[in-house]
């Protein structure tokens, strides 16, 4: 099930009963509608969705997908126009503007969104069932599934020590979810050597205690910080436990190549469908995109800070930089500034006086990251300053004004 | 503080809630979930499951254990054959050379555990208490290698005399060296022959106790590191005189990787001998055979949930334990879905559990499509009785239920075909001779009883009444739940919402999307059209042009260049959102580019 969707449903065809299982599927169906004809039931679009593919010829499809394939990597050509996002009257927006705008869009279909996960709430007893019966759940679908598991955990973990794990979150350790094991819930006070003697440790405070039920609730468990084979592993073997119940969601579309046939078995899970269309406001707020003005005012801020509990030579001297990188800006050539040019250029404008207070100052530039050397092909090292050339005349800018 | 900010957090990632009650709920109250609590059946439901799951899993792992046996006694007695035949000349002319017994397991990993599990409790059991069994996980340098292993021989070899285990604590990981393990070994071993002649006798073959082998199994072989594994061999293979080393490859491909993964160097220092474990085909035939066909056994699968498991089993993983998964959790649905499972048990309790149904079961009963066939077949008399009497409708169902348990399980096995078959070839052979002597004629006499006598008793457990009391029969619940297609899914609802909102606005021809979908949608739909780059103005401006469009009727067109801010936003956040999903990724190649991850339409 790694494969694309119309490739497996190809391959199934030909040796799994899979076709006429979908005839199966909605007569199934039709006699579950014959007892309650109201109810929009998901069985509907599923059966349905398993039909699309296959009604397409099989090898027609299949040819289909490999020249597909084929021209999209055919040619390292890129067709398409040279038109930039600085066309646009607000290139940028900042993540406040946007997080306000999104504030006044009255979403769509909220009444079916709502009926959708209220279906999926209907499981919840199920789960607690099958969790217990030493099965793991994994929730998938399109639409963040935070309020759901959120709405989980409220409703049902009440009773039982539980952790909630945000696998998108960007500084996302396993320590860190061992370490809330270890010491929040079994209250350990001693250190680890390494992350598998803690998993020991927690593999071992559990066998003695079979009635201690822990829950572990992760959302994104396929998160970039949680994905690496070495993550997934100790999760697997925490989720191998009889008594450690977890709970994860899954969002990507390559989500499940994190897990080979040894892990799959550790995790043991069911999986379900919880399509919610819910947008993913969390999940991507820490998500360094293209559009939102993020770096970039962080960057800015941080020079303006650092330079502002500096001496009036060295703000003359960073300003000469900066000055200097801005007027060369159309130069593709451009690698920088030489120490030397830059020495000349500071006496020139009675900045310094020698050479070693020169090297000092840069020292603590460099410290702060406000430059970065870098060698030449000659051998010369030349300074940059590491930001963009937008945030460099803001900062020149405002500078001015004060 | 309102809902959602309990668990989320700019400066942390994991969040402990303890029991609020500090009395926890026991396994006990589980049945509680079963999904219909207003019936009071649940409890018994969860019991009888409970109690069919027990009988599952001491069933697999005698069947699991029996098919094991033979290469497992072959196993130990290549170990016996080489460890405890140590002074013999043979051997001694041998003596830098280790036995090796590459054991051949198969693709299924995770079945390999349950055969590792039984054959340490042999070897341990009959031959020698010296066994350590490591994983290629724990093993990334020689060092941890040789740690594991003198962790678990020293371990072990503790409890085999109890009397001296102050002595042999544990040694200091630091310390851990094959050469510390030959003086332990040499001191326990010296214990062995210095105590009781009782002790001796425990031990089977104790006659030489100082030769008893020491067995290191590599449980997979394949996933060692090859460098750490050649250094381990060759400092093994200079403790050969003192310590009897004995290696087990577990191998789930061919005898070949060892040769791919060792130089000749090394594995010339190995005396290898193979071993073949059963083909895994043969163990889910064992397993069918001993356990689903049997009808002892009261829960029965229908053909296409068989179909289901066995076709994930041979075209995904080979996995019997997987299969075994398969079944317990069709189990745990029928007796969570089906609420006159309760009868689902031996032919007793049946009859029991019959007569104390209650009042909404027996309903249930009279609704059973099965029941309905088997009402409308029998007399009118009869047919107000079932259809107005409880007692009644009880001591039947009782009956149907002994019923369809006695049945034969051939009737999963196509007996219907072979029938037919040897029928054809009779009639065949009567055509072409044209002549009946009295011999065919009563041929063909017995053929026809026995075709109505399978017709009458043989019917298929489909058509019999009560069948949805013992039969499972969701295939499409058990392959959603085992056998998923995430992606599918995400594209199903980025390209067709109406299956999951149920909005009129929604439904489009195939290939069409509506201006109405969300803004998600609209973006995925948007990207389709783009190639290997995307540039994200273009995209952009397209996406209004489609809001627009969708707004026409409200708001006045907008100006070229100048876009909604509230529209910007949305698309900002849509194209995150894809982000997120996998779809594209930021590029450099190109300014204000991304690139698509997926090709095509799909």
């Amino acid at each position: 099930y790694y494969a694309a969707p119309n490739l497996r449903s190809d391959s199934e065809s030909d040796f799994s009963p899979s076709n006429s299982e979908d005839d199966d599927d909605a007569e199934e169906h039709e006699g579950k509608r014959v007892d309650q004809p109201k109810t929009p039931s998901k069985n509907t679009s599923a059966a349905a969705l398993y039909k699309t593919p296959s009604k397409k010829g099989k090898k027609a499809a299949e040819s289909d997908l490999v020249e597909e394939y084929f021209e999209a990597h055919s040619s390292s050509k890129v067709l398409t126009s040279d038109r930039t996002l600085q066309k646009l009257q607000t290139p940028k927006l900042d993540r406040e503007t946007l997080l306000s705008l999104l504030g006044k869009n009255q979403p769509r279909f909220a009444e079916e969104i709502k009926q959708l996960n209220a279906k999926h709430e209907k499981n919840f007893n199920q789960w607690m069932l099958q969790l217990h019966m030493g099965f793991n759940i994994l929730i998938y679908g399109l639409g963040s599934k935070k309020l759901l598991l959120e709405k989980f955990r409220t409703s049902m973990l009440s009773d039982y020590d539980h952790v909630v794990v945000n696998g998108f979150f960007p500084s996302m350790t396993l320590k860190s979810i061992l370490n809330s094991l270890t010491c929040d819930v079994f209250g350990h006070e001693g250190t680890f050597r390494n992350p598998a003697d803690q998993i020991d440790f927690i593999i071992r405070t559990l066998r003695e205690d079979p009635s201690n039920h822990v829950f572990l609730v992760i959302h994104n468990i396929d998160g970039p910080m949680l994905r690496g084979d070495r993550n997934q592993q100790a999760l697997g073997q925490l989720a191998a436990l009889p008594n450690m119940h977890l709970l994860a969601s899954i969002d990507h579309i390559n989500a499940t190549l994190i897990w080979d046939q040894a892990k799959m078995s550790m995790f043991n899970w069911l999986w379900y469908e919880t399509t919610t269309y819910l947008p993913y406001t969390e999940e991507t707020s820490y998500e360094n995109s293209l559009l939102v003005q993020q770096t970039g005012a962080l960057a800015l801020s941080s020079l303006t800070h650092v330079l502002r509990s500096l001496t009036p030579n060295a703000r003359g001297i960073f300003r000469l930089l900066a000055e200097f990188q801005l007027e060369n800006k159309d130069n593709p050539a451009y690698t920088g500034l030489s120490f030397q040019d830059f020495y000349q250029r500071c006496r020139e404008s009675f900045l310094v006086n020698s050479d070693i207070t020169l090297r000092t100052q840069l020292t603590e530039f460099r410290d702060h990251k406000l430059i970065r050397n870098k060698k030449g092909a000659d051998g010369v090292e030349y300074l940059l300053i590491p930001v963009d050339n937008g945030t460099l005349t803001d900062f020149l800018e405002k500078n001015d004004v004060e | 503080m309102s809902e959602s900010p309990l668990t989320s957090s700019v400066s942390k990632g994991c969040f402990v809630f303890k029991s609020a009650s500090k009395k926890r709920k026991r396994h006990v109250g589980v049945g509680g979930y079963l999904v219909d609590d207003s019936d009071d059946n649940g409890s018994d439901r969860f019991r009888i499951c409970q109690k069919l799951w027990g009988t599952v899993q001491m069933n697999t792992e005698a069947i699991q254990d029996q098919l094991n046996k033979k290469v497992l006694d072959s196993l130990a007695e290549f170990i016996k054959k080489h460890g405890l035949g140590c002074s013999s000349d043979v051997w001694r002319q041998r003596a830098s050379e280790i036995p090796t017994a590459a054991l051949m397991l198969g693709v299924n990993v995770p079945d390999h555990a349950m055969t590792f599990r039984s054959l340490c409790n042999l070897l341990q059991d009959s031959v020698t208490p010296f066994v350590a069994s490591v994983h290629a996980k724990e093993c990334a340098a020689v060092k941890l290698l040789i740690q594991k292993v003198l962790e678990q021989l020293m371990g072990r070899g503790v409890s085999v005399d109890e009397e001296q285990e102050d002595d042999t604590a544990l040694l200091q990981r630091t310390q851990c060296t094959i050469s510390a393990l030959c003086q332990w070994y040499k001191t326990v071993t010296k214990k062995c022959t210095q105590v009781s002649p009782q002790r001796k006798e425990n031990l089977t073959n104790s006659d030489l106790p100082q030769s008893l082998p020491v067995v290191v199994i590599f449980k997979d072989f394949e996933a060692f590191n090859s460098q750490v594994l050649q250094d381990f061999i060759l400092i093994c293979s200079r403790y050969t005189q003192e310590l009897p080393f004995i290696f087990i490859f577990g191998i789930a491909t061919s005898p070949s990787a060892i040769q791919h993964r060792l130089p000749h160097s090394v594995s010339s220092l190995l005396c290898i001998e193979v071993f073949h474990s059963l083909s895994c085909t043969q163990h889910l035939a064992s397993v069918f055979d001993k356990l689903i066909l049997k009808s002892q056994f009261p829960f029965k699968l229908s053909s296409r949930v068989i179909q289901v498991l066995v076709s994930v089993f041979l075209y995904h993983d080979f996995s019997v334990q997987n299969f075994v998964k398969g079944l317990q959790f069709s189990m745990l649905e029928h007796f969570n879905s089906q609420p006159l499972s309760v009868l689902c048990c031996q032919k007793q309790e049946a009859l029991l559990s019959a007569k104390t149904l209650s009042k909404q079961n027996v309903e249930r009963i009279r609704h059973l499509p099965s029941f309905m066939r088997y009402v409308e077949t029998q007399e009118p008399q009869e047919q107000v009785q079932l259809l107005t009497n409880d007692e009644h409708v009880k001591i039947s169902s009782a009956s149907g239920q002994a019923c369809l348990l006695g049945g034969n399980p051939l009737r999963q096995r196509g007996y219907y075909p072979i029938i037919k078959f040897v029928q054809s070839l009779l009639e065949k052979e009567s055509r072409r001779t044209k002549r009946t002597n009295p011999f065919e004629v009563l041929r063909s006499e017995v053929m026809e009883f026995i075709d109505s006598l399978v017709r009458e008793y043989l019917t298929p457990a489909e058509l019999q009444p009560l069948n949805e009391v013992c039969y499972y029969s969701s295939s499409g619940v058990l392959r959603q739940r085992l056998n998923a297609t995430p992606r599918t899914s995400i594209q199903a609802a980025l390209s067709h919402p109406f299956y999951y909102l149920q909005n009129e606005s929604l439904k489009t021809d195939t290939g069409t999307i509506s201006s109405a979908a969300p803004d998600l949608c609209i973006v995925f739909k948007l990207h389709l059209e783009c190639g290997r780059l995307i540039n994200l103005y273009d995209w952009l401006e397209a996406y209004v042009t489609v809001m627009s469009a969708a707004e026409d009727q409200h708001t006045d067109s907008e100006e070229c260049g100048k876009f909604d801010s509230l529209k910007h936003a949305r698309f900002i956040q849509a194209v995150s959102e894809m982000e997120f999903l996998g779809f594209v990724k930021s590029t450099k190649q190109k300014t204000d580019h991304v690139a698509r991850l997926t090709w095509g339409g799909c």
